[in-house]
């Protein structure tokens, strides 16, 4: 059963730059799918299109309320991350589905303990280091239990060890993911299956064994 | 511990009792600060830094007092304003000293003050780091490729640097505001609702006391007599 089916899906700047050109994929549920392309490829604007932000031409379809099932992540945490302490920030998403009190701080405390931040909820955000940020930004996200997450770039700036300890973290979530990078090692351990942008076009999808095709890696600059 | 709006509530109280006092006499300004000390001692305040936070004050006043003087005000009068002006600046100051910025907003929206004004209090307080730090770097990006003279040029870049930290400010308001959008934002966010203790009572009510005693001593009883 498909989660997300996306059907030729364009989307142009009011600029005028042409960022997607009938891109169409299908996400399953529990599928981790690692969107590979170089910078200015269209992966962000890819995510944003999918969470609802931009107002794309082609179908997307959701099972399930679309706000409820994606959860989106900017690749910078200070977008992400707004309010003042860890605690408000977590709490923010599932403070506006509505839970009651008591429900909200059991999310927060889950979703930090998620993301190895246990205790950090009286810690004010800007505060935090690079590598927490990006942690806490997961939480804030994590704390709403969507269905898929749609991560954007999330090892990159990190160093090797929180990149390694991050991406363990994103092993440890049971949720479907698509997960915008050019950090191969990420995709290796976390995904099933790759997409390939090139200047707003899917040019490639296929299981991880792409990875190795080394011939194609080097086509599509990846390596 | 106490909750922030009973502080908030306390000493406002104990200010507009000052502010209200006509003469302050000794033994009235002795009760302040003893009730002050009260309250530093209940909001678990550390002593050393409220003294200091006080003596903040002391250039404003500096300022005030030569022009006070300026005015040909009486000695008595001058003295007056010295003493309410520092029993305020030490009341708020334990106020500031106590209680985190974040958590006073909270009690803040809990008294009542509009869930739009706290948002955008809570905004500056977690983006003014960041915006300075930008403001910085860009400084220094500059001084790397900046060697003094052609000042009519650097008013330019200056207005450059001022402009692209608007537009970065702007787009970065824009994100957020879309990361709050994706979390369910709807203008409207109710305060978390919390239960207060004897604590919070005794800081409330004797605040209200003071006040009570000060304005019903003074005021009252002079326009009944
Ligand atoms: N807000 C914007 N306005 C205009 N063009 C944009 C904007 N954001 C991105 N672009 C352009 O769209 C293209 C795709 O960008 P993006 O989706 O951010 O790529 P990626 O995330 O893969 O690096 C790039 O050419 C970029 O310059
Ligand atoms: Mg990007």
């Amino acid at each position: 059963m498909a989660l997300v089916v996306v059907d030729k899906l364009s989307y142009r700047y009011p600029d005028g730059r042409q960022a997607l050109s009938e891109v169409s994929f299908v996400i399953r549920r529990g599928e981790r799918i690692g969107l590979l392309g170089l910078n200015g490829a269209g992966k962000s604007t890819l995510l944003l299109c999918l969470a609802g932000v931009l107002k794309p031409e082609g179908r997307i379809s959701v099972d399930g309320d679309r706000r409820r099932t994606l959860g989106l992540v900017f690749q910078d945490p200070n977008d992400q991350l707004f309010m003042t302490t860890v605690y408000d920030d977590v709490a923010f998403g599932p403070q506006n589905l509505g839970l009651t009190t008591d429900d909200v701080r059991s999310r927060v405390k889950q979703a930090l303990q998620l993301v190895d931040a246990a205790g950090y909820e009286e810690r004010l955000t800007h505060h935090l280091s690079f590598g927490e940020k990006k942690r806490v930004a997961l939480a804030t996200v994590l704390a709403m239990q969507p269905e898929l997450l749609l991560l954007d770039e999330p090892t990159s700036n990190l160093d090797p060890k929180r990149r390694r300890e991050f991406i363990k973290i994103i092993q440890n979530t049971r949720q479907a993911a698509l997960i915008a990078t050019h950090d191969l090692d990420l995709v290796r351990q976390v995904c099933d299956r790759v997409l390939i942008l090139q200047a707003g076009r899917l040019v490639v999808e296929g299981g991880l064994a792409l990875l190795d095709d080394l011939d194609l890696m080097r086509r599509m600059e990846l390596i | 511990m106490v909750r922030p709006e009973s502080r908030v509530i306390a000493i406002f109280c104990l200010i507009l009792a000052v502010a209200l006092d006509p003469a302050l006499p000794w033994w009235r300004g002795a009760l302040y600060l003893l009730y002050l000390a009260g309250l530093i001692r209940l909001f678990q305040a550390p002593l050393l830094r409220v003294c200091k936070r006080t003596l903040l004050v002391l250039p404003f006043l500096l300022v005030v007092l030569v022009f006070a003087a300026w005015s040909a005000a009486s000695p008595e009068r001058l003295f007056l304003l010295v003493q309410k002006a520092l029993l305020s600046a030490a009341a708020l100051a334990v106020l500031g000293v106590g209680t985190d910025f974040p958590s006073l907003l909270k009690g803040l929206h809990r008294l009542g003050l509009p869930s739009m004004l706290v948002m955008m209090l809570s905004f500056m307080y977690r983006y003014l780091d960041l915006l300075l730090g930008e403001a910085k770097r860009m400084e220094i990006a500059r001084n790397q490729r900046y060697f003094g003279g052609g000042y009519l040029r650097q008013l330019r870049v200056l207005g450059n640097m001022i402009g692209s930290l608007f537009l970065r400010t702007y787009e970065r308001g824009e994100r957020i505001y879309q990361a709050m959008i994706l979390r369910g934002y709807s203008a409207e966010a109710k305060p978390e609702t919390v239960t207060y203790g004897l604590v919070d009572k005794i800081a409330v009510f004797s605040a209200l006391g003071v006040l009570v005693f000060v304005v019903g001593t003074e005021h009252l009883w002079r326009l009944w007599s």
